[in-house]
């Protein structure tokens, strides 16, 4: 069966459909609850990985840039793990960011639902989008990367969970192979980074039909040492299958030691 | 129709039926395959095939046209898309059109047999992927 993820800037109304479309189904949930799990998981301290969930890198929340994407990288490691089980109902994890490309996941947004926006929330939806651009590359609250943006002004929330669920039985969001082995690639490539992250920076992993591809930048004089460091860090993963290192050279980094 | 699963196989590329054929029959399906997309419809026009499996970018006919044509005159026939251009939107318009499975090329012939297996399962006919064939 299928995967749903929702998304709001509402998290009341987005948990209650959300809990009301799984409960329809008989599928199981995965929220941000889950987020306590993950720091358990990886031993990371759980409040920072809340923080890290809602803001960007900065110095005076002592949440270095290298210390956020790890955290992040956990996050979407142990979910896409949890995804590749199906028949799950997901919100408040990230996750619609990072399975764009699996057509057998559902991805729900919903708008609206409390009136009109205060400037509070304005403002909590800048720091959303910043937050999504910073980590995902995305825009959050761009309607094409749903595949439904529900307005709760205009529709009640049980009708919103009988359009959803009515919707994910269209047979366009069945699981075929196709979509199974993209979501595969995407968890193995997320372990590896999740492992190369945790002592590197500046990677980027990319998986095909167990194929990995590590693109990472550096010094010249650091390459050998880099790309030494992720053979054998990637190389441990398991479900590792090929793996191919792509090298480009750091030029700000070059250019700022031929100044010194 | 015998018990021996039958399977036409529609690829304009040369090499993906040449692979393809000799996988198959090892599990015990009985293979017809065509690189001309006429040629197959004519055939399926004549016979109902267990289950087809399709490349979808051909120069003479497009996937999603022999994916139509198959449904509308054998229902129980499934069907298998294959193609090197997969993207999601037309992943999902395959299965709304009633596609069994898609694959992404490249596979390797035990994914293609995995897919198959599930098919004959769907069928009623389950497939014994370890069994040896005569």
């Amino acid at each position: 069966m299928s995967v749903l993820i929702f998304t709001s800037d509402n998290q009341e109304l987005e948990e209650k459909i959300a809990r009301q479309s799984a409960e329809k189904l008989g599928y199981k949930t995965l929220n941000h609850r889950f987020l306590d799990d993950i720091a358990r998981q990886y031993s990371l301290d759980s409040a920072k990985l809340r923080e890290a969930m809602i803001t960007t890198p900065s110095i005076l929340k002592r949440m270095s840039s290298k210390m956020w994407h790890y955290y992040l990288s956990c996050v979407e490691t142990a979910v896409l793990d949890r995804l590749l089980e199906d028949d799950i109902v997901c919100w408040g994890l990230g996750a619609h960011l990072y399975v764009l490309v699996v057509s057998h996941v559902l991805k729900v947004r919903l708008v609206g639902g409390d009136g009109s926006a205060s400037m509070t929330d304005t403002k909590k939806e800048r720091q959303r989008e910043k937050w999504s651009v910073a980590a995902w590359q995305r825009r959050e609250a761009d309607p094409r990367l749903y595949d439904l943006v529900i307005n709760l002004d205009q529709i009640k929330s049980d009708e919103a969970v009988n359009t959803v669920t009515s919707t994910v039985g269209y047979p366009r969001f069945k699981p075929m192979t196709y979509s199974r082995n993209t979501l595969t690639d995407r968890a193995l490539a997320a372990k590896v980074k999740n492992a190369l992250l945790e002592t590197l920076t500046n990677i980027h992993v990319h998986a095909q039909n167990g194929t990995v591809v590590v693109t990472t930048t550096s010094l010249k004089r650091e390459k050998a040492k880099k790309v030494a460091a992720i053979k054998e860090i990637a190389g441990k993963v398991e479900g590792m299958g090929y793996l191919e290192v792509h090298w480009n050279v750091d030029m700000v980094s070059e250019a700022a030691l031929g100044h010194r | 129709m015998s018990n021996q699963l039958e399977i036409l196989l529609l690829d304009d590329e040369l090499i993906v039926g040449k692979r393809l054929k000799p996988a198959l029959e090892k599990i015990g399906c009985c293979v017809e395959v065509f690189q001309d997309p006429r040629e197959a419809m004519k055939r399926i026009g004549e016979k109902e095939f267990d289950i087809v499996v399709t490349d979808i970018y051909m120069e003479e006919m497009d996937g999603m046209q022999v994916l139509e044509m198959v449904h509308d005159q054998w229902p129980r026939t499934k069907i298998i898309m294959i193609t090197g251009y997969a993207m999601i939107s037309l992943a999902r318009d395959a299965m709304e059109q009633g596609a069994f499975d898609f694959i992404a090329k490249p596979f390797k012939p035990d994914d293609l047999r995995k897919v198959i297996a599930k098919a004959a399962e769907a069928l009623g006919s389950p497939l014994d992927l370890n069994a040896p064939v005569n």
